[in-house]
């Protein structure tokens, strides 16, 4: 019994205080995330080559649409224009608010898989959207890439991660329940 | 805290008028973004002679002898700001000695205020909660880009051992870890202005109303276990009570399923 204690005492306080309760558990999921994210072996291991799987499938996308070009690591080269996905061109940023956001609010553990599935998903799809695009802008209008990298695209996805919070807590708070 | 609201289906028509509520936020944070990044409305050479002012105010006499300068300039592009570091003790009848880095104002502070301007404009709730918060916010978002500009000056002095300033092993790797943890990424600031923006936009009313539908939903979810648990006593009590005989797993002990 003495185990459960913390757990006891959490749920107090999520009962006495709920909105603190649920702003400091996003923060405190928030800065692990930057812990981890700032780790050296999970960046070797995960992100890494996760921005590795965006440059390919960005890649073949591009090939899709009819930009032939070559992936090697994180950079997609063609002959106009070659672009190298870095770390924090990976989306994790705005994917790690969207799941603080949802694992700290109060709901069934069913409705947050469901939220995180399709939140997440679209993110990434989103992110793969981002890079092709960023791509294409590169070749056609150069001049217009650093300024789409950093003052659309950043933004767009902060924005969409609060956005996909707000849609599923509405899913959450409309959704009658079953008993 | 518009689409919080809603909290039965039944509501259609108050979830419609708050659908329109929140297109009109977008569309109002999109305009003012937008308006803020033209070139045309000058913002960006106006925040920059703001950083520098700000800037030479808080580091012109740097800790440990240093001496910085920041100066707006116009003919490097994207790199608007020229920063000077030298020591305070090399200054000789208004000349000094040093070295010029030059610095893009628009990465280090100028978006993310942009960014926090237009988000604060757009939010639905009133004027004056809007003035206080864009006030307040602006204030504390001009001391985070200070505190990055500290950690890239404090940067430069290690870069240049001939200063003399910043060069022990410790205090250079110290250095080194905020500026590629804190001042590298350009994400942390967004991060940081939507934290703002919610501790700031929004008031003790949005904040309690939030609070009601937390507690509700956590209410919800304790009716939800305690009645799922009561289900499972009643079906047993069925089983108990039916009269008819009731083929069990083998092995199958009752009591210790209660």
């Amino acid at each position: 019994m003495k185990l459960l204690q913390p757990f006891n005492a959490a749920g107090q306080l999520a009962r006495k205080y709920p909105v603190f309760y649920f702003v400091a558990s996003a923060g405190a999921i928030i800065v692990l995330f930057y812990i981890f994210y700032r780790n050296p072996w999970l960046e070797s291991h995960i992100f890494s080559p996760m921005v590795h799987f965006y440059a390919l499938l960005s890649g073949k996308l591009l090939t899709l649409i009819g930009y032939s070009n070559s992936v090697n690591g994180d950079v997609i080269f063609s002959s106009g224009f070659s672009v190298g996905i870095k770390k924090g061109c990976d989306a994790a940023e705005p994917m790690a608010i969207f799941v603080a956001g949802v694992l700290a609010f109060p709901s069934l553990l069913r409705q947050k898989f469901i939220g995180l599935a399709i939140g997440l998903f679209i993110m990434f799809l989103l992110n793969i959207a981002r890079i092709t695009t960023l791509f294409l802008v590169g070749i056609n209008f150069p001049d217009f890439f650093e300024s789409m990298h950093i003052a659309v695209w950043q933004v767009v996805f902060i924005l969409v991660a609060v956005g996909l919070w707000f849609l599923w807590l509405r899913y959450v708070l409309i959704k009658p329940h079953k008993p | 805290m518009v689409s919080l609201a809603p909290l039965c289906a039944d509501q259609t028509a108050q979830t419609m008028i708050k659908t329109k509520t929140i297109v009109v936020s977008i569309i109002t944070f999109l305009a003012v973004y937008t308006l803020l990044l033209l070139p045309q409305t000058h913002a960006d050479k106006t925040y920059s002679r703001l950083f520098c002012k700000v800037g030479n105010y808080l580091f012109k006499d740097f800790p440990q002898g240093g001496y910085v300068n920041l100066k707006s300039q116009t003919d490097k592009g994207k790199n608007d700001i020229a920063l000077f570091i030298s020591k305070s003790e090399w200054l000789e009848g208004g000349k000094i000695k040093g070295v010029t880095t030059d610095k893009a104002s628009d990465l280090i502070g100028f978006l993310i205020t942009v960014f926090y301007l237009s988000l604060t404009i757009a939010t639905p709730v009133s004027w004056k909660r809007r003035i206080v918060a864009l006030t307040a916010g602006f204030v504390l978002l001009t001391a985070f880009v200070m505190l990055k500009l500290y950690i890239i000056i404090l940067y430069s002095y290690t870069l240049v051992p001939w200063f003399g300033l910043y060069q022990g092993t410790a205090e250079k790797e110290s250095i080194q870890f905020w500026y590629t943890h804190f001042t590298g990424p350009a994400t942390y600031g967004y991060t940081f202005v939507l934290l703002l923006w919610l501790a700031l936009s929004f008031g003790k009313k949005e904040w309690k109303s939030l609070n009601t539908i937390i507690s509700g939903t956590i209410q919800q979810k304790r009716k939800r276990e305690i009645h799922s648990s009561d289900n499972e006593a009643s079906n047993f009590q069925d089983i108990e009570n039916s009269g008819t005989p009731v083929d069990l797993p083998a092995g199958n002990d009752v009591n210790t399923r209660l």
